[in-house]
Order: structure tokens, then C-alpha cells, then sequence
């Protein structure tokens, strides 16, 4: 009996954790959950990370699930409401989170909006979550071999230099002893577990909805200075701008595209922009990425490359209105205004009238 | 460490209840209640542990100041009385000095005109609460109402992590006999429930409600400071607040309470749904109710309370709550939200006073216009204590009064910007609920504890409620570790 006891306890206690997270289970199968976009098992056809093909996903941020949508990912594996043919001509758009935009309806992202002006099966749009600028080169590659772009946007967020020297499976990262100066890092598949957990709710709210991770949850909160750090100002080195220089010509090149149709769209500091802080009074103290980038946009001028900084866009647009362009404060992604602005930079530059209409070579 | 991070909740709490269950079982109850006043100073330590020497030298003084009082009590000696005021005067300057005193030199600076440079003080978390536990502790030694005086449970029911930054304000006699008792030092599986459920539903009351409605209020007095707001804005600011520092605080309340039961240890209660209250006197046996004790049993009697006719009682009433309003914080501000309490509370009496003597027998009406007059009683107090929420949450005086301005469109201007009636929406659920939902202790000691012990939920049942509800704060949890994490309003007094 007293030995019983003990083992009954454990039992019931057990018993009390499933039947808590059976109802919690139920409960979040009824509510827009993350899920759906998941990383595809490795395929040596399109080696860059993508999603699932042909799977519906559901979007929503943190833990009220708040900002929730749904698509659908194509036979690609990008977020599209269409399948991608091999060798259409058009438009394609390369970025990461801010190009998938599932935060988003379809129709408001850029590629949405750029498809309503053209062709919206012309506009296809490779975003990647977490991908960097070599990553965005590596995807150029690929979209030369299936397709026949006649225009490339790139979209350039903070931190897309120096991310993109950390080697993630899936991921093109920096390779300066290349040419071009880029690597890729083979994928890597999902154990039977890992997928297993993507069909339960809970799993997949907690990790995708709350970012759970262990050792964020038990970070020690302590009370800090509340000084600002005093400012190293970065710079860059001869390797750094050897980089940067080869990136700028490098990316034409493997869309096989004249530079002029290369259109490089450079996001902004928004935070800065609604704390009404200048450009200027906000890169005071610039770090090796902010200088990266202003110095990719200074290259790309040079060599002819279309260039769209999105800094006076935003700032006319929120001075004018006193409207976001995005989801902050919770989400630092461009809301449907922020991508409709771009959007029309975007169509302005390429100038739709030299744009075939329905030039899509289907296939049976 | 807050209640509400996930060191505490998935690191903390867990290994120091497990500590003391298997201390109490392998050294004893002594063991265990010294490893819970090591814990609780570790608790402290995790803020500023340059704070700690203070916090157990404040213990260590007061321990032997009261035994030294004890001491000359016995023998007779006016020596307790001296002792008494040494200690009293000892607390309060130590008090003074982290507290009061750049407070005090910022006004002279003020009132003088000229410049006199601050102290570089970081103010200690809680010494409040331990400074005025202490001396209630004291003056309680004094009166001969104190009977156990054994150091660890002393230093416990001072440093007792579960109360020890932000309250309750513990009274020595509800605690230092519970930790004396046998039953604390097992573990009960009504207890831990019971507990659970009263930090699960501290941290709903914090995590989604006071931290949701937090920016409405953050982002209404922020704009107030430069800028006049519409009346929709400023009362949709001004509601955030009353609700985020009622939902905040009794969610901590909460949380210590069901904190403190997992170890078997009651504490009283902080809040009984104040919003419902029917006049500003039964706001303050309602809010904050364990302050509201300490301010009656060792400012308001001492002061002489009503026994010295109504003139001298109104006087009192009115010094006591500048003195409560000044104990919140060292800001002008604070003193009008405290006096403002006491203007209500002598006009409070005051009305009753005057309607006793014109309508001596009570009024009978019908139902209906007594269900009318209730809730036009419940909504000016509210309305009272509304307003002087507004000098409690702003920066400054000036910008507490452009709120109250710009409340009842006074001086705004004709573009302001006006509240979109979509952030109404939860501050009206929100608001709802607290005045007229149950509050937590008529939910968990009423109905769950009811459901509890009843015969098929006794037992192995109850451990398997435990287990359900680990889940619960394990996502509530996961929830407080996904956003940066909040302090509780109530860590700043």
C-alpha cells in the first residue's frame, strides 16, 4: 500500500499534464496556430531551403495569434496563391522574411501588388525566412536555370551583411575565396519526430507562436545600467568591400540580366523614423552591416543598378499621414501600406509598357 | 526576479520547493526554514546583491532591538520605551535616507530657488515593506503582543520571498505561528492545487490582462506630457491605467498568495474586488487591504483615530493618507493622490455623518431605486478614484492635471487626436470583470476549493489537478518568456 501510493500519485499526476494538454490541444486547433510553412525536406533540384510544396500554411504572430493568415505554398515552395511554370518571363522578386510576407495577404504583398499591375502569374516572388545577401545570390542562381527573368528585385533588410556569414543548412553564405563569393550548406532533413510535432497544436505554438526556447526562457533578468553602450563605430575592411564590390557585379550576372534591370531596394531604419530621429542623428554610431549596405547601395549606383532606398519613401509617407508602414511594435515587417509603397517605386522604375503581357511559356 | 519570468517559474520555484520539502524530510524543519530564508535573500540578491547586507542587517537590528525591548518589558524598565523610539527612529532614517532624501532635497531646491545637487542613491527594492513590517513588528513588542521570538522564523516572515518586494503586508502574528507549525514542512497535495491555481490566475492578471492594457495607458501619459489629448484619449488612457494597476497588483497579490501556499503558508488577502465598492471608505478595506491595516493599526489609532471628536478624526484621517500617499513614493504627486483619498474619505464620513442626522431611520425605497443609488454610488467612487489614479501614474503635477482637463474637455483643442473606439473594446471586457466578476479568492478558496474537497475530487484526484495546472503556468510561462519581460507597478514603492 505505502509503497502503491507513491506510483498512483506520479500516475494521476501524469494523468493531470495529459488531460491539461489534450484540452489545450483542442482548444488551439479551433484558433489560427502557426503552421504549414515548414522547411522541405533537402532536394538536390532546388538546393536552396524552401517550403513544403503544394501545403497550406497559417500565419500569426505571438502569443494572442494576433495579424493571423492564411495561403498557400506552390509547387516551389514559396508563399503563392499560383504555381510557378518554368520559363515564364517576368518579374522575380528575391528577399527574406519581408519578400514572403506571409504577415500579409497575398494581394497586398509586393509581388502582389506588382502582379496586379503586370501579370500576376509573372511576378514570382523567393522569399526565404532568415536568408542574407549571399543567400539571395544563390537563389538568383537558381531562378536563372527554371526561369527567364526579365527584371529582379532584391530586398535588403538590416543585417543582411553580416548574417550572411553564418553557414545554416539550407543557406548560401559568404565565400570570399569564390567566385562567385558565395557557399552553400547542404540541407538537412526533419527527423520523424520533428515532423511529428509540426501536426500538434501545442508543439507548434509554443515554438512558432511564443519562439519558446530554453535558454531564453531561463535568461537571468537582472537589473542592468540603463546607459547606452558608449559607441564603437565599425568599419569596413579591405575584405569587406572586395565582397561587397563582387556582390554587386556578381548579382547581374547570374540572373543574366543588364545591371540596369537589377533593382536593389534597400529597407529603413523605422525605428529611428517614428522616434523622429533623422537619418543622420540615428547612423551616429553605424556598425559594420549599416555601413555594408550603404556601401552596396553606393556600389550598386556606380555599376548601374537600379536602386530604390526606401528611407525618403517612408518618411514622406509617415510624415504626411502619421501612419506605420509596418507591425511594429510588434513585428518589424511591412504591413500592406509598406509593401504598397514599394510596390509602385518598383513599377515605376521597371515602367510596365516594356513588360510583355501573357508571355508565359506553359507547360502541358 | 520577477514572478512572472521564466528563470523563476522554471528554475527558481521549482528547485527551491523541492529543496525545502527534502530538507524538511532529511534535517527538519529547522533546516528547511533556514534554506527558505537563504532562498528568499537569493530571490533579493538576483536584483542588486549589493542590497542584501542592508536587508540582513535591517533583520539582525530589529531582531535584537525587539529582544532588547522584550528584555526591559520583563524587568519593567522605561529602557523599552527609549529602545522603542531608537529603533522606530533608526528604521525611519535608514528609510529616509534611500527613499526621501533626494525627495527632500529636490523640493528645497524647488521652494529656495536654488540648485542643490542629489544624492547618487539607487533605491533598495522593498524597503517599504520590510521597514514598516519591522516596526509594526516592534511597537507590537512593545504592547506585549508578541509571544514567539525565534530568529529563523522571524528572519523568514521579514525576508519570505513570496511578500518580500511588493507585499502583502504581513503582520507578525499571521506569520511567525504558521512557521512553527509541523503541517507547513509536508507537502499537501490541497495546498499545492489550491496554490497553483492562485499563481495561475495572478499570472493571467498580469500577462494578459495588466501588460495588454499597459500601453494604452503608457502611450496617453506619455503624449500628455507635451501634448493635450482629446477626452476619448484621456479617458482611454486614464481607464488603461485603473485597470493595468488594478489587474497588475492583485495578479501579484495573486501570485504571493499561491506562491506561499505551495509551502503550506497562508497569507491575507490584498484585494476584494475594490471597484465594486459602494463608498471611498469600503474602497480602502477592499484595496490594498493589508496596507489599509497597517495604516489604521499604526498611524490612524495611534494619531488619536475618531476618538478625539470629528474635527481631530478628519485631521487624522487626512495625515494618514499624505502619509500613505508619501509611502507610495518621494513625488509630489504621490502626496495628492494621498490627499486627495483623504479629502474623499472626510467627505465620505462627513455625508454619512449628515445623513444619519437628517434621515436617522435609514430611507426605505423600492428595490429599484436602491439598485439605482447603488450604482450611482459605485460609479462616483469609481470616478473618484479615477481621477486620483491620474496624479498617481503621471510624471509630474502639471501634466496630471492636463489629464484631468482633457478628461472633461477642458482646454482641448479642437485637432486633437480622438481614441479609435476598437481600443475600447477590451478595456470594457476588462472593465466588466472587475466590477462585476468574482475576484479570486471567491473563485478558488469558494468555488474550487468547494469542488475540491468534495468526496470524488479528494485524494489522487486533487494531485492530478496539480498536474493539469503545472501545464497551465508552464504556458503561461512560455507566454511571459516570448515578450520582454514587465516590472509589477507596486516594485517602485
Amino acid at each position: 500500500m505505502s509503497r502503491a501510493r507513491p506510483i498512483l500519485r506520479a500516475a494521476c499526476f501524469f494523468a493531470g499534464v495529459c488531460g491539461a494538454l489534450l484540452l489545450c490541444e483542442l482548444a488551439l486547433r479551433l484558433l489560427p496556430v502557426n503552421g504549414g510553412a515548414y522547411t522541405a525536406d533537402p532536394d538536390k533540384s532546388w538546393p536552396a531551403s524552401r517550403l513544403v510544396p503544394h501545403s497550406d500554411y497559417t500565419f500569426s504572430d505571438g502569443w494572442s495569434l494576433r495579424n493571423a493568415h492564411h495561403g498557400r505554398i506552390n509547387n516551389f515552395g514559396y508563399a503563392a496563391p499560383f504555381d510557378y511554370v518554368p520559363g515564364t518571363k517576368g518579374v522575380v522578386i528575391i528577399g527574406d522574411s519581408f519578400v514572403e510576407s506571409l504577415m500579409n495577404d497575398y494581394d497586398d504583398t509586393l509581388q502582389g501588388v506588382l502582379g496586379r499591375e503586370l501579370e500576376p502569374e509573372n511576378v514570382m516572388a523567393f522569399g526565404t525566412v532568415n536568408a542574407a545577401l549571399p543567400h539571395y545570390l544563390g537563389v538568383a542562381q537558381l531562378v536563372r536555370r527554371y526561369f527567364s527573368p526579365q527584371w529582379a528585385v532584391i530586398v535588403i533588410i538590416a543585417g543582411d551583411y553580416v548574417d550572411g556569414f553564418a553557414k545554416e543548412p539550407g543557406f548560401y553564405h559568404w565565400a570570399p575565396d569564390r567566385t562567385p563569393p558565395i557557399e552553400w550548406t547542404p540541407e538537412v532533413g526533419r527527423s520523424p519526430t520533428q515532423k511529428l510535432l509540426r501536426t500538434v497544436a501545442v508543439a507548434r505554438y509554443v515554438k512558432a507562436n511564443l519562439n519558446f526556447r530554453w535558454s531564453r526562457a531561463v535568461r537571468l533578468h537582472r537589473e542592468t545600467d540603463v546607459r547606452p553602450p558608449a559607441c564603437v563605430a565599425a568599419s569596413l575592411s579591405e575584405s569587406d568591400e572586395r565582397l561587397i564590390g563582387e556582390y554587386a557585379s556578381a548579382l547581374p550576372a547570374a540572373l543574366g540580366l543588364p545591371a540596369s534591370h537589377v533593382i536593389l531596394v534597400f529597407d529603413s531604419d523605422r525605428k529611428a523614423m517614428y522616434a523622429g530621429l533623422s537619418r543622420k542623428a540615428a547612423e551616429t554610431c553605424p556598425t559594420r552591416d549599416v555601413l555594408a549596405r550603404a556601401r552596396l547601395m553606393s556600389i550598386a549606383r556606380t555599376d548601374g543598378l537600379q536602386v530604390i532606398d526606401s528611407d525618403p519613401i517612408f518618411r514622406r509617407y509617415y510624415e504626411a499621414t502619421g501612419q506605420g508602414v509596418d507591425y511594429l511594435p510588434y513585428d518589424l515587417h511591412w504591413n500592406a501600406t509598406g509593401h504598397r509603397l514599394i510596390a509602385e517605386e518598383v513599377a515605376r522604375v521597371i515602367n510596365p509598357t516594356a513588360l510583355p503581357q501573357h508571355s508565359t511559356t506553359r507547360r502541358d | 526576479m520577477l514572478f512572472t519570468s521564466g528563470e523563476f517559474i522554471f528554475v527558481y520555484l521549482p528547485l527551491v520547493l523541492v529543496t525545502f520539502f527534502v530538507v524538511a524530510r532529511l534535517l527538519g524543519h529547522r533546516a528547511a526554514a533556514f534554506w527558505l530564508v537563504v532562498a528568499s535573500l537569493a530571490f533579493y540578491g538576483d536584483w542588486r546583491w549589493q542590497h542584501v547586507p542592508l536587508l540582513v542587517a535591517s533583520v539582525v537590528a530589529n531582531y535584537f532591538f525587539g529582544y532588547g525591548i522584550l528584555r526591559a518589558r520583563a524587568a519593567g524598565s522605561p529602557a523599552a520605551r527609549r529602545l522603542l523610539v531608537t529603533a522606530i527612529a533608526a528604521n525611519l532614517a535608514v528609510l529616509a535616507y534611500f527613499k526621501y532624501a533626494n525627495f527632500f532635497v529636490r523640493s528645497v531646491s524647488a521652494v529656495s530657488g536654488t540648485h542643490l545637487g542629489t544624492f547618487d542613491i539607487l533605491l533598495p527594492l522593498g524597503i517599504s515593506f520590510f521597514t514598516f513590517t519591522q516596526i509594526a513588528y516592534l511597537v507590537d513588542v512593545h504592547a506585549g503582543k508578541v509571544v514567539e521570538r525565534n530568529p529563523i522564523h522571524y528572519a523568514l516572515f521579514v525576508t519570505y520571498f513570496p511578500h518580500l518586494i511588493a507585499g502583502p503586508v504581513l503582520h507578525h502574528a499571521e506569520m511567525m505561528p504558521q512557521f512553527a507549525r509541523a503541517e507547513i514542512y509536508r507537502a499537501q497535495a490541497r495546498n499545492m492545487t489550491l496554490g497553483l491555481a492562485y499563481f495561475s490566475m495572478g499570472l493571467v492578471k498580469k500577462i494578459l490582462v495588466a501588460d495588454s492594457v499597459a500601453p494604452l495607458a503608457d502611450a496617453a501619459f506619455g503624449q500628455v506630457a507635451s501634448t493635450a489629448l482629446s477626452a476619448s484619449a484621456a479617458w482611454l488612457g486614464v481607464l488603461a491605467y485603473t485597470l493595468q494597476i488594478y489587474f497588475d497588483f492583485s495578479g501579484y497579490s495573486d501570485m504571493a498568495i499561491g506562491l506561499s501556499l505551495l509551502f503550506g503558508v497562508r497569507l491575507p488577502y490584498n484585494f476584494n474586488s475594490p471597484y465594486q465598492a459602494h463608498n471611498i471608505s469600503e474602497f480602502w478595506r477592499r484595496w490594498h487591504m493589508t496596507l489599509s491595516r497597517f495604516l489604521r493599526d499604526y498611524l490612524y489609532v495611534p494619531l488619536g483615530g475618531n476618538r478625539h471628536g470629528r474635527l481631530r478624526r478628519y485631521i487624522n484621517l487626512l495625515a494618514t493618507m499624505l502619509l500613505g500617499g508619501l509611502w507610495h513614493g518621494a513625488s509630489w504627486t504621490f502626496v495628492i493622490w494621498g490627499g486627495l483619498h483623504g479629502i474623499y474619505l472626510i467627505i465620505n464620513h462627513a455625508w454619512q455623518w449628515l445623513w444619519g442626522r437628517v434621515s436617522p431611520e435609514g430611507n426605505s425605497v423600492g428595490p429599484f431605486w436602491s439598485a439605482v443609488t447603488r450604482s450611482a454610488s459605485v460609479a462616483l467612487t469609481l470616478l473618484c478614484v479615477i481621477v486620483a489614479w491620474t496624479f498617481f501614474r503621471a510624471p509630474t503635477f502639471d501634466a496630471a492635471f492636463r489629464m484631468v482637463c482633457s478628461m472633461f474637455g477642458i482646454g482641448t483643442p479642437s485637432g486633437a487626436a480622438t481614441a479609435a473606439p476598437a481600443s475600447f473594446v477590451w478595456i470594457t471586457v476588462f472593465g466588466l470583470i472587475a466590477l462585476m466578476g468574482k475576484n479570486s479568492q471567491q473563485l478558488i478558496d469558494g468555488y474550487f476549493a468547494g469542488a475540491l474537497d468534495r468526496p470524488l475530487a479528494r485524494g489522487e484526484l486533487q494531485t492530478a489537478f496539480c498536474g493539469a495546472m503545472v501545464v497551465g503556468i508552464f504556458l503561461l510561462g512560455a507566454i511571459t518568456a516570448s515578450r520582454d519581460v514587465t516590472e509589477f507597478i507596486y516594485f517602485n514603492f
